[in-house]
This record gives structure tokens, sequence and C-alpha cells, in this order.
């Protein structure tokens, strides 16, 4: 694969990057990603690897854009209240780079469909909003090896951490299983702050970058913990769990 | 000299908003039961069938207590102790 003109000039205040290069372009406009939730971290993330030019990007939702979604999800726009998100987001990110091919994906993930739709992918963004998606993305990416980078947002606090399958802890490592349902309610409803999903979906597009060019250190064995309200990141180690039901030896 | 317990933002509506709690040191699980004490309501939140429960891990000074001696694990005074649940949304 050769770069364009135009990509070339599309491209140029990152090309110029001696990280990044002609040769790590080339790579992110070869590589597919699969975005899990067209919502606040699907917007940011969505906007940053559309910008960055990545070739192939699947975006999954079931939902359509609701009036309460637009203080965050700033992939859509009053006028497309009522439009599905998946083509939402394509337009907007299509409008901003016509240079990459955006595939909607209207489903709702679940164990009969999920690893038919991630196998196509080389890198998996988790984005959603509930436990049991992301506890099924994670189980998913475990058993057929593929990187996933996972954030989540309530209030004015972000998590985010890098799953490299064989390498490193994967998300049922950290958190062992979801909350009760009775929790998860409250937990729900508990609000979050536009800006929130902004930065934490922003960091997910900086770790697929690094990942998808080999540029610097991910966050994986890593937890990164983000509160806006003291405008502070914290790490935590996570470590490897032995008896892990997703990636453990048993 | 005391244990600084970090409350996260989901359970500050039990602690009257308060973020950090001081407690006298002991056990994960005594600590616990201190905050039980102040603010009732707190230990169903954290505890199930007397464990930590599984969508949430405690920390002491960045450490996961899972890997230690989980809830039986002593914070000294001087030590930060981080409760910290998983979250969902997107």
């Amino acid at each position: 694969m050769k770069l364009s003109q135009e990509q070339k000039q599309r491209y140029k205040r990152q090309i110029i990057l001696n990280q990044i290069g002609e040769e790590g372009q080339i790579k992110i406009l070869s590589t597919s990603v699969c975005i899990v939730g067209a919502g606040g971290l699907g917007s940011a993330l969505g906007y940053y690897l559309s910008a960055a030019g990545v070739g192939k990007i699947c975006i999954v939702d079931n939902d359509i854009v609701e009036l309460s979604n637009l203080q965050r999800q700033i992939a859509h726009s009053t006028e497309r209240i009522g439009e599905l998100k998946v083509l939402s987001a394509k337009k907007t990110f299509e409008s901003l780079n016509p240079d990459i091919n955006i595939i909607p994906e209207r489903l709702r993930l679940c164990k009969d469909n999920i690893l038919a739709l991630l196998k196509n992918y080389d890198l998996i963004c988790d984005c959603s909003d509930n436990f049991e998606t992301r506890f099924l993305i994670n189980d998913s990416c475990v058993e057929l090896k593929k990187p996933l980078i996972t954030g989540a947002v309530s209030q004015f606090e972000g998590q985010l951490t890098v799953v490299i399958p064989d390498e490193s802890p994967c998300y049922r490592c950290l958190f062992e299983a979801p909350p009760p349902s009775e929790f998860q309610v409250s937990l729900q409803e508990s609000g979050i702050i536009g800006f929130v999903p902004g930065v934490i979906g922003s960091l997910q597009a900086g770790e697929a970058i690094k990942l998808i060019t080999g540029t610097g250190e991910v966050l994986k064995g890593e937890l990164l913990i983000y509160d806006a309200l003291k405008q502070s990141f914290r790490k935590v180690k996570i470590p490897k769990n032995p008896d892990c039901i997703a990636c453990g030896k048993n | 000299m005391s244990v600084t317990v970090l409350i996260p933002a989901p359970f500050q509506n039990i602690t009257g908003n308060k973020e950090k709690i001081e407690c006298s040191s002991g056990s994960i699980l005594n600590i616990i039961n201190q905050l039980d004490s102040a603010f009732p309501g707190i230990a169903e939140k954290l505890i199930e069938h007397g464990s930590i429960r599984r969508y949430i891990n405690i920390y002491i000074n960045d450490k996961d207590i899972r890997f230690l001696l989980n809830e039986n694990t002593v914070a000294k005074d001087g030590d930060e102790v981080m409760i910290l649940p998983a979250i969902s949304e997107g």
C-alpha cells in the first residue's frame, strides 16, 4: 500500500511524528477496529479514530438518538433525534473523513452473535453501557485472542484498561462479576457529566493508535482511574488472577 | 495516625457526601464495620456472605487485597484504603 498525495496531506501532522511516519500511517489505514457502543465514549473514540484514518471502523449499537443523549454523545445532533445511532455516527465520521469505511451494525451483542462479529476485526473497543455486554466482550476477546481497549464512565469518574490476551490480565481479573441487577439500576441512574466520556473515549483512541503503530506503552495490566472533580489520574496494577474464569489456567 | 478510607462517588450518599473517612487501623472487615457503625448501610454495599462483593475491589496503598489476605488484610496507621466499584456507563 502507498499513500496518495491527498492522504499525505490529510495525515501530514501525524506522519511527521517520528513514532508514526508513513509506515505507521499505512498501518493505521490498514487496521480494522470494532467499537461497541455509539454513546459518549464511542462518539469521542470514533471521532479520533476516523480523523487518524483507521481504515475500517465497525460501530455496533441498537439504540436510536434521543434528546437526553446529546449532552455527551457528540457524534449525534438534534436533527438526528429518532435516527439509529449507528447511522448517525456513520454520517458524522464519514463527513469528517471520507477516506475511511464505516460499517454500521445495528444489533445488541449477545452470546449468539458476538464471536461471528468480533472475529472480523483487528482491535475491539468496549464503549458499551452495561455490565452484561462488558463481561461478554471481555470473554469473547480472550477466546478470540483479540486486543481489547475497555473504557467506562459514571458521574465524574472514568476507568480505562487494555487487555492483550495471553499476555496481560483481562477485565475479569480486575472485576470478577457484574453487580446484582438491583445495584445496576441505581448505578445507571447516577448521572454522568458530558466531558468525562470525552476524556476516556479520547484516551481509548490514544491506546488504539499506540497498539496499531507499536508506539509507546499501552495500559495493559493497569487500570487508569480518572477523577474529574479532582482533575487527577491514578493507576493501579491489575494482577493476573490464576483462577480467572475467562483467562485463568483452569 | 489513622487509616484513610476513600469512598467512591456511588456510595457517598451514604456517607453524607464525605469522600474520605478516617478509621482506626485493623483488618478490612474491621474497617468496614467501623464505617457501617458511623454510616449504616455501607457494609451491605461492600460485603456479601462475609466476603467483599465481586464487583468491588479494595486497595491498600494501591495494592489489591484479593492478592493479599483479602478482607482479613490489615491496614496500618497511615495507610490509604481505596474502595473501587466497577462502573459500566458508556
